[in-house]
């Protein structure tokens, strides 16, 4: 896993900043941690293109290397699977679930999924994040959307994308953090 | 994307933006709020230049049992079902919401925005993909946000500006 440093928002221009970049390693990377992440933007912005070695669950978890050892997390998801819509909830776990698991996951198909984690550094509410996925695999996939939350005030500072079923992602997986700057950030 | 503004929730008001400049190509908001009503839920109303245009919307849902879809016209503002949690609520529980208008200064067109947003509540709570669009051809610029109770003071809303690029044009 390569982790590039992050950019300092003073030289960029633009509200959208390159904070991390991850790759797979290929061989057993199966949980992509962004740790130390800067407090200074107003949201936080991933671009996930995901390649596993296998078919299963990408999620993430880990908020602020907590060791999933608190159940304060929950998911409300939207799915469309090529024949229908269903909607499911998941409340008091560890991990959000970014895509529904059995039907993604491949090291030549690739899941890609947007996620946005609103006013993440706040200390007063609790996070909300809001993702959209795409996994088409030619005649099977899903389109996915997902609103979670981590009900917790602190600030996040940490969390971790990871693959399910003992999976890792593949050398071509790659996931990209950035922030998003407001007025006067 | 260049942020053009951003304002909070005062607990009795809409919030409002005004004199939105001219010279992106498109505007997005993005909300994190939590309406004042007594309730778990309340709703986002979503006006444009203060106008009185037909407005209409289309939501594809999800409520954590089921999906569905629904829509509304002839509104006076654009209307998106159970977005925010409210006072009822689990404290410190928000909603995400992500409006995107495309070509918002064009004045040959209607206008048209996306919108992804939702809100969980452990155990309640809507995640919606919907589309609005109001029929009037004038640029837009100014709106306003409101929700039932007003916004909260932990609400905020941030207004972004997105270009075309100067080389290429896309």
């Amino acid at each position: 896993m390569a982790l590039l440093p992050s950019v300092a928002a003073g030289s960029m221009h633009g509200a959208v900043v390159p904070i991390a970049t991850a790759i797979g390693n290929g061989t057993s990377t199966s949980a992509i941690v962004f740790s130390n992440i800067p407090q200074i933007y107003q949201d936080l912005y991933l671009v996930i293109y995901s390649l596993q070695s296998g078919a299963g669950s990408l999620i993430i978890d880990n908020f602020n290397l907590d060791g999933d050892a608190n159940s304060n997390r929950s998911y409300t998801k939207l799915q469309g699977d090529g024949s229908s819509a269903t909607s499911g909830r998941v409340t008091s776990t560890t991990t959000i679930s970014l895509t529904p698991g059995y039907s993604t996951g491949s090291s030549t198909i690739p899941t890609t999924a947007q996620v946005h984690i609103l006013n993440y550094a706040n200390t007063s509410t609790y996070k909300t994040l809001l993702s959209r996925v795409a996994a088409d695999a030619n005649g099977s996939g899903t389109t996915f959307l997902n609103v979670g939350m981590w009900a917790s005030t602190s600030a996040l500072s940490a969390f971790q994308i990871s693959t399910a079923s003992a999976n890792y992602f593949t050398a071509n997986a790659r996931i990209s953090l950035y922030g998003v700057r407001t007025v006067n950030q | 994307m260049f942020p053009i503004a951003t304002a909070q929730g005062n607990g009795s008001s809409a919030i409002f933006f005004n004199n939105i400049p001219q010279n992106f190509t498109h505007l997005q908001i993005r909300i994190l709020g939590r309406g004042g009503t007594s309730s778990t839920s309340s709703n986002l109303y979503h006006n444009i230049n203060a106008g009185g245009s037909t407005y209409s919307n289309h939501q594809l849902y999800g409520n954590g049992s089921s999906a569905g879809s629904s829509y509304n016209t002839a509104l006076l503002y654009l209307f998106f079902g159970t977005a925010f949690p409210a006072a009822s609520s689990t404290a410190n529980i928000m909603g995400a919401f992500i409006i995107d208008w495309l070509d918002y200064t064009n004045t040959n067109k209607y206008k048209t925005c996306r919108v992804l947003g939702g809100n969980d509540q452990n155990g309640s709570g809507l995640v919606q993909l919907s589309s609005g669009l109001i029929q009037t051809t004038g640029a837009i610029t100014s709106f306003f946000v409101d929700t039932e109770g007003s916004f909260t003071t932990t609400t905020t809303v941030q207004l972004y500006g997105i270009q075309s690029s100067p080389t290429t044009g896309a």
